[in-house]
């Protein structure tokens, strides 16, 4: 195809002023500012985990059961394991679960929602009804299902959550991509002879991806959600492992005598999904300001 | 003198944006009295549209009317409160928009929504309303109007729906209607109806107009008065024929100089050099001086007062009324400019550029696998047989729905053609264009027409030009930002634009843009689909320049496609004439802008707005609307709203072709008989 060079592409350094362009463009929105800060608050709260932890996530000791105090912020459990250690380490499982179950969801609908409005005809109908089908169940069923057949496990649950997501972000990527794909600089590519894979990588996808982003933030937060709802339900990450779903399902015969349990790892589920779908909104109005 | 039924003094707008505050209008200053069609001219961005809205006092929300007066009627209009603003709508101030879709609510049938203006103000019973309603429809020359009144928007085509807009407007007898350009989106012989409608009520009735407009040309055929805008202001005033007869401002000089004449042959058009300043960012002195070429010391020092240089006729400028007004003004264009190629494109084979035989393409039909589904299928273009030879341009006319455009993507390759053949320097490229050769590819390139969708947002301008390069060109790595450079500096653009994405630019540069990315593989072939239908005229005039610039240095040819005869006349050597599909006309741009004329072209050539209102011409008005293109006409498919249909014999196939060298006509009149025919233009 292309003999010579590629494109004299902006610099990685302009790309990262445009990024920051764009998220300074959420000042002037409160809430999705909000959103931004509590995600970002969590992020700086995860990397550094290690450092702000006083105890080990799985470290025992006998102080069991104890109230929120100076030593133990947010009390022990029934093992005598620090919550607030266990609610900080579990932003890491978090972290990981819907980030990569977000990107997993965002590749595979991108994929199919971009082809399926690019191609149309019976590329279109077939990929449509899959995703009609996918779409039908109520995600919790399909993970519930999907899991009971290939086991509980991080790996799984990533899987069975991206899979989940994979027939809305497409359908978010096919109607973005319908608005775009008749535009008259993709005929203009189409003119000149580039290949299908170009057109839809390097003319479509990246006028999509404002889209595409503002979707990502709901996914993610509907990610934590999902993935709380699997631990609690005991077919996410097994024990011992520091994960909020687990906390609050490991919690519940204790309700009456330690609240602590339940109260903490939930107000970390509730500020993280809160803060995402802020963001969403946020990013949401700036990129719908951004068209005029 | 009569007393004027608006008058608009010192009136100021602010928008409040993000960025600054925008003085959209400064100082305007207007009166209409009643009986008269006040027009008001400028080009996009000059505020003339906020002067509309501002008298309506209907701004958009972040904009303010910050001083003045609106006398209306005797009352200032900023006094009024919103609700006795409501009670003023539409019974005594009236407005007509640019689109009447918009403007019309599409779950109403258009009867009623007449009607409404009177059961609103409590001017009529219902019954007498919907008669009233009735009469109006009739008034604008809709036929059947008891019928229609009972129809939704959706079932009127856009020159019905414009006169339900005008009777709509004229329902309350208001005594000033404002009309935003009502006919921009319409094509000209509509046009040309709705302006005989407008010229007819002026005479009639003792209404006052409001006529906002780009269009020197239909203010000259309707307008009594003029104001000329610029940058929020008005820099000219005067009576129709002083104006066209001597502009003053240099601006407006510039402006008329800048129309594609219908009556001029091919040439270059004068230009206004610079583009339209940012209202942010205005100049010290005068607005124009960054685009005048008789600016003096003077323009910078202080803005000229609007100065009544003779009796009726104002112009803001210190050396008003400036001499010389028909002689070429401002610097010499440089002529035929170096190709960037070192080598000359290789020689074509002998013989056409371009040769397209009974070329088809139907939409549809026929193809659904469920039964009676698949129905007849729109024939977008049927038939349609075209040469292009090297270094030539062949334009396109014909009006919305006529099959140019998908005549164009056919030869493109964009879609597949239903049947003939499209033949490329002696290959036959008929196919889709994936299936085409790579060399084919490099050698035909496409202009778009819609400026904002024509680049990739997210690409910058040198990026959308090295692509091309880097795909067709043999160039090097290293050789390409020169190469890009040179390009830029070709289509007139400064090298440093590269580094800048599409939204930094203005229409005309991005048109420029477009322009190099097509003569970046060093096309044989260009074809253009209305490149300069969506700017304004005075970047019109230098694309249409730049255009011919770059074929004088490359030898390439081009089929220019657009919806007007003016701006095709000034580029093409050849001209076709399409109507539903099928040529009906054929001949150099000589001979289809003189007798013998195919009566399609007759009418188009009487409907085009001169900019000149002493010329009185030929009127010929086609009546109804295109026929469907599912089901087109037998025999000649023009002859369903043919002024000239001789008889039964026009229903019939074959339609003869009247030949005289080059030039064809299909016309069942005789050729002696269309010789005969009066010449439209002088």
């Amino acid at each position: 195809m292309a003999k010579g060079s590629p494109d004299l592409a902006p610099s990685p350094l302009d790309r990262i002023k445009n990024g920051f362009s764009y998220l300074s463009r959420l000042r002037r929105k409160p809430l999705g500012f909000a959103g931004l800060i509590i995600i970002l608050l969590w992020v700086l709260i995860s990397i550094f985990a290690p450092f702000i932890t006083p105890y080990g996530p799985t470290e025992f000791s006998t102080d069991k059961f104890a109230g929120p105090s100076l030593t133990h912020p947010f009390g022990t459990d029934r093992w005598g394991r620090d919550v607030f250690t266990r609610v900080v380490v579990g932003s890491r499982t978090a972290f990981t679960l819907a980030l990569s179950a977000t990107l997993l969801g965002l590749a595979g609908g991108t994929a199919l929602g971009l082809s399926a409005a690019y191609f149309g005809g019976w590329i279109e109908e077939v990929l449509g009804r899959m995703m009609d089908i996918l779409m039908s169940f109520p995600a919790l069923l399909i993970a519930m299902f999907v899991l009971g057949v290939l086991g509980p496990g991080t790996l799984n649950v990533i899987l069975v959550i991206g899979l989940a997501h994979t027939p809305r972000i497409g359908r978010v990527a096919r109607s973005a991509t319908l608005q775009v794909k008749n535009q008259e600089y993709v005929e203009a590519a189409r003119v000149r002879g580039e290949s299908d894979f170009y057109i839809m990588g390097a003319e479509i996808l990246p006028n999509i991806l404002d889209t595409l982003g503002v979707e990502a933030a709901i996914r993610f937060a509907y990610s934590i959600f999902l993935s709380a709802s699997l631990g609690f339900l005991g077919l996410g990450v097994q024990p011992p492992t520091a994960d909020w779903g687990l906390m609050i399902s490991e919690s519940r015969s204790y309700l009456q005598v330690a609240p602590w349990l339940a109260i903490f790892p939930a107000l970390a589920i509730a500020s993280m999904v809160l803060g995402a779908n802020f963001l969403a909104e946020g990013l949401e109005e700036v990129s719908g300001g951004e068209q005029r | 003198m009569k007393e004027p039924i608006l008058a608009v003094e010192d009136l100021e707008v602010i928008y409040r944006t993000e960025r600054a505050d925008v003085l959209a209008l400064n100082s305007v200053s207007l009166e209409v009295e009643p009986g008269e069609v006040r027009g008001v001219v400028g080009e996009s961005g000059c505020g003339k549209s906020t002067l509309a809205f501002a008298i309506m006092k209907y701004l958009d929300r972040n904009g303010e009317i910050t001083g003045g007066r609106i006398l209306f009627n005797g009352e200032d209009l900023r006094d009024k409160s919103s609700s006795e603003m409501e009670s003023i709508w539409g019974r005594h101030l009236g407005m007509i928009y640019q689109d009447p879709t918009a403007s019309l609510n599409p779950s109403l049938p258009v009867g009623e929504q007449i009607a409404e203006v009177a059961t609103a103000h409590n001017m009529a019973s219902k019954r007498e309303a919907k008669q009233r309603a009735v009469d109006l429809l009739d008034r604008v020359h809709i036929r059947d109007p008891d019928e229609i009144i009972e129809r939704y928007p959706h079932e009127l085509s856009g020159g019905m729906r414009q006169r339900v807009g005008i009777a709509t407007g004229l329902m309350g007898k208001p005594e000033l209607l404002i009309m935003d350009e009502p006919t921009t989106n319409l094509d000209v012989t509509t046009e040309a109806r709705i302006l005989d409608i407008i010229e007819e009520l002026k005479e009639d009735l003792n209404s006052a107009f409001l006529y906002i407009t780009h269009d020197l040309g239909v203010i000259a055929r309707i307008g009594d008065a003029v104001e000329v805008m610029y940058a929020g202001e008005i820099v000219e005033e005067s009576g129709i024929a002083e104006l066209f007869a001597e502009p003053f401002h240099p601006y407006t000089k510039l402006l008329l100089r800048s129309l594609p004449d219908p009556e001029e042959e091919k040439g270059t058009l004068q230009d206004i050099p610079g583009s339209m300043v940012d209202l942010t960012d205005l100049p010290e002195g005068c607005n124009f001086n960054t685009r005048c070429p008789f600016r003096k010391e003077e323009c910078f020092a202080a803005v000229p007062p609007l100065e009544a240089k003779e009796a009726e006729h104002k112009a803001r400028c210190y050396f008003a009324p400036i001499e010389g007004a028909k002689e070429t003004v401002g610097e010499e264009r440089s002529s035929a400019i170096e190709p960037v190629w070192e080598e000359p494109p290789e020689m074509e084979k002998e013989g056409p550029i371009l040769e397209v035989r009974e070329l088809k393409k139907y939409f549809g039909g026929g193809g659904s696998w469920i039964p009676g589904t698949g129905g007849s299928p729109v024939r977008a273009v049927d038939g349609v047989d075209l040469t292009l030879e090297k270094g030539e341009t062949v334009g396109v006319v014909g009006e919305s729905g006529c099959g140019k455009t998908t005549l164009a993507r056919t030869i493109i390759g964009l879609t597949e053609a239903t049947g003939g053949t499209i033949d490329f320097s002696g290959q036959d490229i008929t196919t889709y264009v994936s299936r085409r050769s790579s060399e084919t590819l490099k050698r035909i390139q496409i202009v778009f027409q819609d400026p904002r969708s024509t680049l990739n947002p997210k690409r910058t301008v040198g990026q959308a030009i090295a692509r091309p390069l880097s795909m067709h060109g043999d160039f090097s790595r290293e050789e390409i930002p020169a190469k890009t450079s040179d390009l830029l500096k070709e289509v007139g653009l400064d090298p440093k634009l590269a580094e800048r994405f599409p939204d930094q630019l203005s229409g005309g540069q991005k048109q420029r843009v477009a322009a190099a990315r097509a003569f970046a593989t060093n096309p044989a072939l260009v074809l253009h689909d209305e490149p300069t239908s969506s700017l304004d005229v005075s970047v019109q005039a230098t694309i249409l320049n730049l255009l011919r610039d770059l074929q004088e240095g490359s030898g390439t040819s081009y089929l220019f496609i657009s919806h007007d005869l003016s701006v095709v006349r000034h580029i093409s050597d050849y001209i076709a004439v399409m109507y539903l599909g099928h040529l009906v006309e054929f001949g150099s741009t000589d001979d289809i802008f003189s007798p013998p004329y195919h009566p399609y072209t007759e009418a188009l050539l009487s409907a085009i707005p001169v900019p000149d209102p002493k010329i009185q011409r030929k009127r010929i008005r086609l009546h109804g609307s295109v026929p469907s293109a599912v089901n087109p006409p037998s025999g000649c498919v023009f002859h369903t709203r043919c002024p000239r249909k001789v008889g039964e014999e026009c229903e019939r196939e074959p339609i003869p072709d009247r030949k005289t060298g080059n030039h064809v006509i299909r016309c069942v009149i005789p050729e002696e008989e269309l010789k005969k025919t009066e010449p439209v233009l002088s």
